[in-house]
């Protein structure tokens, strides 16, 4: 009786272990930088090319021996791979570097920064609103370029069920005011992922 | 036990019973059936009302913040679509673009998704990514609104990586990255920045994929308007196999095939669905955590038989009074084998993103200047109208119009 007894208390045991309970939960935060990461195309492999082709336009002769630092002007960043990017703040990313890596030897146009601020202030000024330095305004002439420095982002991206790869070319150009081309650089980034079986 | 301790006991178990229900209720529970501590609750509602999450988002939202990385996705990608739903397209943008990271992060070896795979651990506790047809989706309605913004750059981007999303199994005999509507999408895009041969190659893979629904007519570079209408519930994800290992899909069919859009009476367009969802979940073929969830049925239905076998011995060695050591020691085996098949998780993972439709139909329109009074209908198998709603659009005057997107559901 006391075995039988035993053999009932075990198998309540049993089924006492069925319902196991739910592993803890760690919280964190989801927009932190994870222990892994993705194959699209990232701010610093923009900063990483813009840095490259600073260092390549400052070497042009017509900007290495121009009389005073030619001004560029820089296009926004257009993307036609596979892989949306924040074309905005890519454009930003570019102009800094390029402000870092050139300084001195070109000027850039920042026309989609201060041109609207700039027009509003020509606009008061010669409403006599306000007086730049205590004169009269005499009326404001924006400045030009001399070049206009576009970049584009091209891919190639495959997935399978083993993971994902993305070919990114970053093809810059510097182009003068009679369209003509005066350099042109690329630059590759390529990255291979695999993904976990538990998500394939 | 007497009549009157019989009824004391019923009367303790039910008291029981009312006890732990009133706990279980007060409880928050994430979609991966875990508790959510009440901090983190409260703290996840204190920053929705500090945010101003409007109250049809608010349930997704305090999930997103109070779950981790185990369901951002999930909530995210069902907040977003909901804020498309009621105009709140800054809201939806930033749902989906949180999303978009998580699902583009490669899990190789990350311990989380590691962790998954063992016997004791159920799949629903990986960081939600989605199956293909919703990683698919994420990017297809990203690829919208960036059409709305005019981004046709990054929109084209989104609509090419929905299609690489959009993976099937070597057994699946309909090729992979076959989203007619993100085809459709590209090609509209492609025709906004003036490249009308990348649109008619979209356009081209697109009439051969077999998940086409019917007719719908292509964009036009002219089209000011584009009507998104989204019909039925999504796919529903299910567990099936001996163990609950194994994952399918249901479906509530779709009652309207087409929709029209008139204006005025006057025919302006009819189209098929560009998408249905149901054929993009159902047809995604064999997964490789399918081998996985398998390999844990096997462990549980085998460690569960020798359990039986082992508790059987047990106690017949105990009741022959053979060898109290030799019962004991067929007990604990029994025990072990017990508590390994009580404490394995096969059960696949069903958690989905629930507010997705059943199909998609995209309708590009050109429409004059001014008021618009648009009526779009919904077809039924035969043809008749089944479901209609009609809306105002004002077409801006400005001679190179905007494209302007205006989302519908039935």
């Amino acid at each position: 009786m006391k075995r039988l007894f035993a053999a009932a208390a075990f198998a309540a045991l049993l089924f006492g272990c069925a319902e196991t309970p739910e592993p803890s939960v760690r919280y964190v935060d989801p927009g932190a930088l994870g222990e892994v990461a993705g194959t699209g195309l990232e701010s610093q492999d923009i900063a990483s090319a813009a840095q490259k082709a600073a260092q390549s336009i400052v070497n042009l002769p017509a900007i290495a021996s121009a009389a005073k630092p030619p001004m560029i002007l820089i296009a926004p960043v257009t993307n036609r791979s596979a892989s949306p990017i924040d074309t905005d703040l890519y454009t930003t990313k570019l102009r800094g570097t390029l402000m870092q890596y050139a300084p001195g030897k070109v000027r850039f146009l920042a026309r989609d920064a201060a041109a609207k601020a700039n027009e509003r202030e020509q606009e008061l000024r010669e409403s006599g609103a306000v007086q730049p330095g205590g004169t009269a305004a005499t009326g404001r002439v924006g400045a030009t370029y001399d070049y206009v420095l576009t970049a584009e982002v091209r891919g190639i991206s495959t997935s399978s069920k083993r993971g994902q790869s993305d070919w990114f070319l970053v093809a810059f150009k510097l182009v003068d005011f009679q369209d003509v081309l005066l350099w042109e650089n690329q630059y590759e980034v390529k990255k291979e992922g695999r993904e976990n079986a538990i998500y394939r | 036990m007497t009549r009157r301790q019989i009824g004391l006991a019923a009367l303790v178990a039910a008291g029981l019973t009312i006890f732990s229900a009133g706990c279980a209720g007060a409880k928050h529970l994430s979609a991966s059936g875990t508790e959510i501590p009440d901090e983190a609750w409260a703290a996840a509602e204190a920053r929705v009302r500090e945010e101003g999450i409007p109250p049809a988002l608010e349930l997704e939202v305090i999930g997103l913040y109070s779950e981790g990385r185990q369901n951002s996705v999930l909530h995210a990608m069902r907040a977003g679509l909901t804020a498309i739903r009621i105009g709140r397209f800054d809201l939806a943008k930033r749902f989906f673009d949180r999303a978009i990271p998580e699902v583009e992060a490669l899990q190789e070896g990350a311990p989380q998704a590691e962790r998954a795979k063992s016997v004791f651990v159920a799949e629903r506790e990986k960081w939600f990514k989605g199956e293909p047809y919703e990683r698919a989706a994420l990017y297809f309605y990203r690829g919208l609104l960036y059409l709305r913004d005019q981004d046709f750059d990054n929109a084209a981007a989104c609509f090419k990586r929905s299609q690489l999303q959009d993976l099937r199994g070597e057994d699946a005999n309909i090729p992979s990255a076959d989203w007619g509507g993100a085809e459709w999408g590209l090609a509209l895009a492609a025709l906004k920045q003036g490249r009308p041969e990348e649109a008619a190659a979209a356009l081209a893979r697109a009439a051969k994929f077999p998940s086409r629904q019917g007719d719908f007519p292509a964009p036009r570079a002219e089209q000011n308007l584009l009507l998104v209408v989204e019909a039925g519930q999504g796919p529903i994800k299910a567990r099936g196999g001996r163990q609950g290992e194994a994952l399918f899909y249901s479906e509530l069919p779709l009652l309207i095939p087409k929709v029209e859009v008139r204006r005025s009476g006057a025919l302006l367009a009819r189209a098929a669905a560009a998408e249905n969802l149901f054929f993009q979940a159902s047809t995604r073929g064999a997964r490789a955590a399918d081998r996985i969830l398998a390999g844990k049925a096997d462990f549980t239905e085998g460690a569960g038989a020798a359990a039986t076998v082992l508790g059987v011995a047990a106690v017949g060695t105990a009741i022959s009074g053979q060898s109290d050591i030799a019962a004991g020691a067929l007990g604990a085996a029994a025990l072990g084998s017990a508590l390994a098949s009580a404490s394995s998780r096969p059960e696949t993972d069903v958690r989905r993103w629930d507010n997705l439709p059943h199909s998609i139909f995209l309708i590009g329109l050109t429409v004059p200047p001014g008021r618009n009074v648009l009526e779009v209908i919904g077809l039924d198998a035969a043809g008749r109208p089944a479901e209609n709603q009609t809306f105002d659009f004002h077409a801006p005057e400005q001679p190179h119009a905007p494209l302007s997107l205006c989302f519908l559901r039935f």
